[in-house]
């Protein structure tokens, strides 16, 4: 049994292999060869789940989230020709910390020629007084893709509880070779005299973050204001890029933009990992 | 640099005659007005509290590492394109190179300085924080007035902005102005020993809405 408060340090890797001789630009038949966890964490890698060119990774937690003071780190590294979608079966919870502590979540992605990650996990929630600090680097090759979807929500909003946390913290960046091609960092709290909650108007889900490599989607421009949509294109070294961001005022609506970049994808995925989920 | 000297240069770089292309900016005013983001005065004053505070979690890095290397050309580089990195939005990208830009050709040929006129050169992106803090470190200006300075140009071109936009008048911009710029040394001293590594931005709603200043039909400024 573990109490609130007691530090968990969990670690978890995955690796993906292709073992039949394809195409240089096409996906072969993938295998886990590498499946590790340890508690709170555990990783589950269904045998089928629509395309066997495609591995679905579900990292969950005992507990049903993050406990005030853990640290997990996640590794998933996709060997050249493989496909791996990193999913969760439902929104990762932030608890409150007590005194100082920090909760913590590393994720790494390792990314080889031609392979591609698609990183779609739900939004992460984070509960009246968490302190959360997510990290998540991506080191590919100049031939590999990712997919990459991050996005929180303002805390249990049914609760009145909106934009309550003490702090959260999101870096995501990407290098290619020995070179950063991407960094983005926020770190959303309160300071002195300035509210996040008024900051936020009455969108709920802000902040989130697309990065798509060598992936570009017909994104049409938007004027409404339950959901805002913005995209950036980015070029360096040789990559090419999309940023995408959008501020909504629910999750159905930001599902709207979710919606437009999933959809393409599905056949290679073999299913939709949000279906049924935000309507 | 005499204490008198060095007041002249702050004074002629923080000029608004200074050509360095800040009044064609809104720092995402515009589009904040325009997507219904800020809908009365309070949050317009909200809105730019929340640019000063970004321009310090995320700007005062940058300038406080570039005026330290503002002798040494390859850091600098480094440093401006580690800037360029960490700006994915492409709207906050071109306004910070644009001014960037102008800014080291005026201060180069304003003050006839063969070093700044050469980084226009060398430098990839020429970012604003970056070209802010390498010219003021190389013209010797104190470190904490170049942070303070720099802080107080955001303010002034967002409220500059927001004259244009129609939104308050002149007297009244220049209350809001003593008002917010209280807050300016509070600022300085939260991110002054900030490393480029934590550059990060608080207010992200600002940012995104700059991010979509693009989607407008019609705008008055270029970012």
């Amino acid at each position: 049994m573990v109490a609130m408060g007691t530090a968990r340090h969990g670690h978890a890797t995955v690796v993906l292999e292709c073992h039949d001789h394809c195409k240089e630009s096409e996906y072969g038949a993938v295998e886990v060869v590498t499946l590790k966890h340890s508690y709170p964490l555990k990783v589950l890698v269904p045998e089928h789940t629509g395309n066997p060119k495609c591995k679905w990774i579900f990292p969950i937690v005992f507990g049903g989230g993050l406990v005030g003071g853990d640290n997990v780190e996640i590794i998933i590294e996709t060997k050249p020709n493989t496909c791996g979608l990193l999913t969760s079966q439902e929104s990762t919870k932030v608890y409150h910390c007590e005194d100082d502590l920090l909760t913590t979540q590393k994720m790494n992605y390792i990314i080889g020629d031609n392979s591609l990650l698609c990183v779609l996990p739900d939004y992460c929630v984070c509960y009246k007084d968490a302190n959360f600090l997510q990290t998540q680097n991506v080191q590919m090759t100049e031939s590999g893709n990712i997919i990459l979807l991050d996005w929180m929500t303002c805390g249990r909003s049914a609760l009145k509880e909106q934009w309550l946390f003490k702090s959260y913290k999101n870096s995501i960046q990407i290098d290619v070779g020995s070179n950063t091609v991407y960094k983005d960092s926020i770190h959303i709290h309160d300071v002195p005299g300035l509210k996040m909650k008024s900051s936020m108007k009455n969108y709920q889900v802000p902040n989130i973050d697309w990065e798509c490599y060598f992936y570009a989607p017909a994104v049409g421009e938007s004027v409404k204001t339950d959901v805002i949509c913005t995209v950036s294109t980015l070029q360096k070294g040789g990559m090419s890029g999309l940023y995408l961001r959008f501020l909504a005022i629910n999750t159905a609506q930001a599902y709207t933009v979710i919606k437009e970049i999933v959809d393409p994808l599905l056949p290679l995925l073999g299913a939709d990992p949000f279906q049924n989920k935000y309507g | 640099m005499s204490e008198q000297n060095e007041l002249l240069t702050l004074l002629q770089i923080s000029d608004s005659a200074f050509p360095t292309g800040g009044f064609s900016h809104s720092g995402g005013v515009e589009s904040a007005l325009k997507h219904n983001i800020v809908t009365n005065k309070s949050e317009l004053k909200d809105c730019f509290s929340y640019c000063v505070e970004n321009a310090g979690s995320f700007g005062i890095p940058f300038v406080t590492a570039s005026y330290n290397a503002c002798l040494e050309i390859q850091k600098l580089v480094a440093i401006d394109n580690h800037c360029d990195v960490c700006t994915p939005n492409h709207v906050a990208k071109r306004a910070s190179t644009r001014q960037g830009r102008s800014m080291l050709e005026t201060c180069g040929k304003s003050f006839g300085n063969s070093q700044m006129l050469s980084l226009l050169d060398q430098l990839q992106c020429c970012h604003l924080p970056v070209v802010y803090g390498a010219c003021c470190g190389i013209m010797g200006i104190d470190i904490k007035s170049t942070m303070t300075a720099f802080l107080y140009n955001t303010l002034r071109s967002s409220i500059a902005s927001s004259i244009r936009l129609d939104k308050v008048g002149p007297l009244e911009a220049q209350i809001i102005q003593t008002n917010l710029q209280k807050t300016i040394p509070d600022v300085v001293n939260r991110y002054r020993y900030r490393t480029i590594e934590e550059a990060c931005i608080v207010f992200p709603v600002i940012d995104l809405i700059q991010n979509a200043h693009d989607n407008m039909f019609s705008k008055l400024f270029y970012s």
